[in-house]
């Protein structure tokens, strides 16, 4: 584990409390990443700025300062991913926390197992696979060189718009996109507001690719935040609620 | 005002009491009194002077006495006196040989004058001290009714604004004038209307709690009688206004110890809850940590126990989690500090929410689900809505027995959007229908899954949040129904033309 320390991942955990720091620590570190700790976020800061790790997992309830100033000053020079940590009523913090530039967020209390399947799937976006063009979810596969889309080999049409949203979470599969972001790069600026448009569109292209709609399989909710695409069989645990 | 009737029966009594206003008819009436003294001993000595020739003048001066003890009798001292004198007078003027001359010739006569005349005098001074009497207790008796009108009145008003106007319209009726309570410091200045104020204190001049004012006319200012009957009017006033403060002061404290109770009724029974998966998961742990301890191990826990064990615990912590969000969100609802975000929401992404929240609990699919197509989006908060929908269901699958599935039916009534959450479970008690969304309040059977009696009044506290209803009824063949009704906007989300397809296309 030592002779290879320059390869493994470097994780900063940036959190107030001990005990979650701790079991962090252990956990992450017991899977092969090498972990530093920091328990403000000056601290944190500074730290990002020496050890350039390749993830920040960054708690929302900092005593020195909120997640989303941090955000704010790291996103200055650096473009480090942020999962961020919070307690579940806070919607709002965790999209301004989203909008701010975090990758994607968990809700405490959470699981090592969550946390490991959302670092993959941030970490997924630096890989080189990121270039490719064919994208299988499950029954679902996504040919984004000839803009097809087919649920069991065969072709689902698609409008334009509606293969626009589904190529945006497409390509940040796994990972936490709010509305605001969807609206952005599907319509592009100007039109944060059209919540009703994506909220039209997203009901028909569940329609169209979800087997059953009520259940999605592909497609999820996270509610009051936005939208997540994942295959529905690897999701980890739920999330939402106060 | 409850004193609409009350001055009519008291009118009589604002002569009796209000002498200023009515001082020029009490003249007339007192000349009245004197002129019909006058023409009493006029008409006897009219009749007496055919008679006077038959009958002993000793006889005929038993008419003027009678004249005398009429007039003390009715019309007062003062008349009664004048009649005594002028019946003295006319009897020896007409009645007494010789006739038509105050001369007498048989001094006799002198002896009935001095009788007639002390007679009249003493009759007179005597009826009219009964009569003065009489008046007195009239007088006490009118204050008394006063003051037990007031009285009542005061003791049906329920706070300190009724007595004050129940105070103010008595004071009106009984010496019609305007009054004025004020409390704290400083008379009243206002409505003096050009007479002087007259201001009585409510309360001892120590603890000196307010005055009633009276505005009275500088002409007459109130008598000693009427002065006395308004400090007893505020001496009920303040007694009123007194006992009104004590029992709201009662009724707070009251309130307080009922909360007080409530709430380490709550405290016991979150701490009992939290304290619950607490015990089971520090087990656990204490089992898992012995077994290594130092080292070396005490006892062998295989690796089924051990996963067992685990597991256990994870559950427990996920319980006590899912607690302190109820705790929590119970708190919000009573603080006031839920503030919706409110936004257009399919339905069908809801539910599917909410199901998949549930979903740990329910294998896929077994959930019934009617839902109409192109249902009108909802303007509600998604995140609590979730919540509050979840807990219905929560309980649906808690509650429904296992062996049919519940059911989940949506459907458009009127202007509200119908969600009906049926389960085939074993129901409420009537009588408990209304109460399972109370606070903490469980139903008991023996048993039964445990839970924190919180879930079902969060769900009604979001629902209601919304301007929405939500019920629970029986359902007909067994189980329980709970109705959840959300309006739907009038409004539509404004549908922003949307940018030609084709110019949007990035390839």
């Amino acid at each position: 584990m030592t002779t290879e320390r320059s390869e493994a991942t470097r994780v900063l955990v940036v959190d107030d409390e001990k005990a979650i720091r701790r079991f962090l620590h252990i956990s992450l570190q017991a899977k092969g990443y090498d972990v530093s700790e920091a328990e403000r976020g000056d601290e944190g800061l500074s730290l990002a700025a020496i050890r350039h790790p390749d993830l920040i997992v960054l708690d929302l309830g900092l005593p020195d300062m909120d997640g989303t100033a941090f955000l704010r000053h790291l996103r200055e020079w650096s473009a480090v991913h942020v999962i961020v940590l919070s307690v579940r009523e806070r919607e709002t913090d965790k999209i301004a926390a989203l909008d701010a530039g975090a990758d994607d967020y968990l809700t405490k209390p959470f699981s090592v197992g969550e946390l490991l399947a959302r670092m993959r799937a941030v970490l997924r976006r630096t890989a080189p696979a990121e270039e490719e063009p064919l994208h299988r979810i499950g029954r679902l596969a996504v040919d984004l060189a000839r803009r097809r889309v087919t649920l069991d080999d065969r072709e689902i049409p698609l409008t334009p718009t509606e293969y626009e949203i589904l190529r945006v979470l497409v390509t940040h599969r796994g990972r936490i996109l709010t509305h605001t972001q969807i609206l952005r790069l599907v319509w592009g600026e100007g039109y944060e507001e059209g919540r009703h448009l994506l909220r039209v569109n997203m009901s028909n292209l569940r329609r169209k690719i979800e087997p059953d709609p009520r259940f999605p399989r592909y497609i999820f909710t996270e509610p009051g935040v936005g939208y997540r695409l994942c295959d529905g069989e690897n999701r980890p645990g739920n999330s939402g609620g106060w | 005002m409850k004193n609409v009737k009350t001055p009519r029966t008291l009118h009589g009594w604002m002569a009796a009491f209000s002498e200023g206003g009515s001082r020029s008819a009490d003249a007339a009436a007192k000349r009245r009194a004197y002129g019909t003294s006058l023409l009493l001993v006029v008409a006897v000595t009219l009749l007496g002077i055919p008679v006077r020739w038959f009958i002993a003048p000793t006889n005929l001066v038993m008419l003027y006495l009678a004249v005398v003890v009429w007039s003390a009798l009715f019309l007062g001292r003062g008349p009664s006196v004048l009649a005594s004198v002028l019946s003295v007078l006319a009897f020896d003027f007409f009645m007494v040989p010789p006739f038509y001359t105050f001369v007498v010739n048989d001094s006799e006569y002198i002896i009935t004058f001095a009788g007639l005349l002390s007679v009249g005098l003493v009759i007179s001074s005597l009826t009219s001290r009964v009569r003065e009497q009489a008046r007195a207790a009239l007088a006490r008796e009118r204050q008394t009714q006063a003051l037990f009108e007031l009285s009542r009145d005061l003791s049906a008003a329920g706070d300190a604004a009724a007595a004050e106007r129940a105070v103010l319209a008595h004071v009106r009726a009984v010496f019609g004038v305007s009054a004025v309570l004020s409390f704290g410091n400083g008379a009243p200045q206002e409505r003096t209307e050009g007479g002087t104020i007259l201001s009585v204190p409510l309360g001892e001049p120590g603890t000196l709690r307010g005055i009633l004012a009276v505005c009275q006319d500088p002409e007459h200012p109130f008598d000693p009688a009427r002065r006395r009957l308004l400090e007893a009017f505020a001496i009920q006033a303040d007694m009123a206004l007194e006992r009104i403060r004590l029992s709201g002061d009662a009724r707070d404290l009251e309130l307080l110890r009922a909360r007080e109770k409530m709430q380490s009724a709550l405290l016991s029974s979150i701490s009992h809850e939290l304290r619950t998966p607490l015990s089971s998961i520090e087990g656990v742990l204490s089992t898992l940590r012995e077994g290594v301890d130092g080292g070396k191990e005490l006892f062998r826990l295989d690796e089924a126990a051990r996963s067992e064990l685990v597991e256990t615990a994870w559950s427990e912590a996920r319980r006590m989690n899912q607690l302190v969000e109820n705790l929590l969100g119970m708190t919000r609802l009573e603080a006031g500090a839920l503030s919706l975000r409110r936004e257009f929401i399919d339905v069908e992404e809801l539910l599917g929410e909410v199901l998949r929240r549930t979903e740990d609990r329910l294998a896929e699919g077994r959930v019934r689900m009617e839902i109409p197509e192109d249902l009108p989006p909802l303007r509600a908060d998604f995140v609590l809505l979730t919540q509050a929908l979840g807990n219905v269901l929560d309980n649906a699958v808690k509650y429904g027995g296992g062996t049919s599935p519940p059911e989940v039916r949506v459907s458009l009534r009127e202007e509200d959007l119908e969600i009906v959450v049926a389960d085939r479970g074993r129901g409420i008690p009537e009588a408990e229908l209304e109460r399972v969304f109370e606070k903490f309040h469980r139903l008991a059977f023996p048993g039964g899954p445990g839970g924190t009696g919180l879930g079902l009044s969060i769900s009604r506290g979001i629902v209601e949040a919304h301007g929405g209803m939500i019920q629970a009824r029986c359902r007909s063949g067994g189980g329980t129904e709970v109705v959840i009704r959300l309006p739907v906007d009038e409004e539509r989300p404004e549908e922003k033309k949307e940018p030609q397809e084709e110019e949007r296309r990035r390839t």
